[in-house]
């Protein structure tokens, strides 16, 4: 039987990283029930196993383990990724759906591989070598995608008057 | 007003708040593999528990009920007693012969109550004088 601690630690993980790895998932599948099996799938790994200590970075192995999770679904699937417009991806500030819509469209215009460091880096707040690691990729080539990526987000959101709120 | 500057629109950015997950199934946290092999287990040990249980309470078939000895009229051996080693030590130490030990263990003399009023032929038979 599972120790009642690795439960709490999974639960306590979940609320921490779950919003996050959710996003990323997102960003990866495109597809919302798609994201949340695969975050969920591997939170019921963690509850089957005894002991996470052997575990040296919890944050980069979930998003590491979320990320393999989709690969292996995506194989098994053969199908190419579908971004879905009509799920919201995050909680807007004041409210602001239309500003919320902007940003998904524009990490939607994104490609794959730029729109994952840019939410491992600005919402993970992951640092690029640990970008790497997670991606296996080299820093350096983490930190040119996450530049090119912000630049085309920035582009694509603000390419309208006022499309960009005024940070506050 | 456009945002020019990369760190002003990090901050810009950092300002949506990513959606939580739905929380993970409670079904399906019953059901992971380690709590379906407990499961497994303590299921195999109860239907264990009742097979040595009713292997080691079955009932003597030797013995009869008394109405059914009775009805059927007939001798029926009593075998209340499974022989054992003291058992015979006992009746070869107690016995007059070898030969009569032997008798015994195999047919054991048990009395066999009578209801009140009936007796034995064989009891009354053997009262009888017979002159030869």
């Amino acid at each position: 039987m599972q120790p009642r601690s690795n439960s709490a630690e999974v639960d306590l993980l979940y609320r921490r990283h779950g919003r996050v790895l959710l996003l990323f998932a997102l960003a990866i599948t495109g597809d919302r029930s798609r994201a949340q099996d695969a975050v969920h799938q591997v939170f019921l790994r963690l509850l089957e196993r005894g002991n996470l200590s052997q575990v040296a970075d919890m944050k980069a192995y979930l998003f590491a383990s979320v990320r393999n999770a989709i690969l292996n679904d995506t194989k098994v699937q053969q199908r190419n990724v579908v971004l879905d417009e009509e799920s919201a991806w995050f909680d807007p500030p004041h409210r602001d759906y239309a500003a919320e819509l902007n940003l998904r469209r524009a990490l939607r215009g994104l490609p794959e591989d730029q729109r994952e460091v840019i939410v491992l880096h600005l919402w993970g707040e992951f640092t690029f070598l640990q970008i790497a690691e997670i991606l296996e990729i080299s820093s350096n080539t983490a930190a040119s995608r996450y530049r090119y990526g912000l630049a085309r987000l920035r582009e694509a959101m603000c390419v309208k008057e006022n499309s960009c709120a005024n940070p506050r | 007003m456009p945002i020019h500057d990369d760190e002003q629109f990090e901050r810009y950015l950092k300002e949506f708040h990513p959606l939580a997950p739905a929380a993970v199934p409670a079904e399906k946290r019953r059901h992971s593999p380690l709590l379906r092999m407990i499961a497994l287990a303590a299921a195999a040990a109860v239907v264990l528990g009742v097979v040595v249980l009713s292997i080691s309470y079955r009932p003597d078939r030797t013995h009869l009920p008394h109405d059914a000895a009775h009805e059927s009229g007939s001798e029926q051996l009593v075998n209340t007693q499974p022989l054992t080693i003291r058992a015979a030590n006992a009746l070869l130490a107690t016995a007059p012969s070898f030969e009569a030990a032997v008798e015994e263990i195999a047919f054991p003399a048990k009395a066999i109550p009578l209801p009140k009023g009936e007796h034995s032929a064989i009891a009354e038979l053997g009262k009888e004088k017979t002159k030869l």
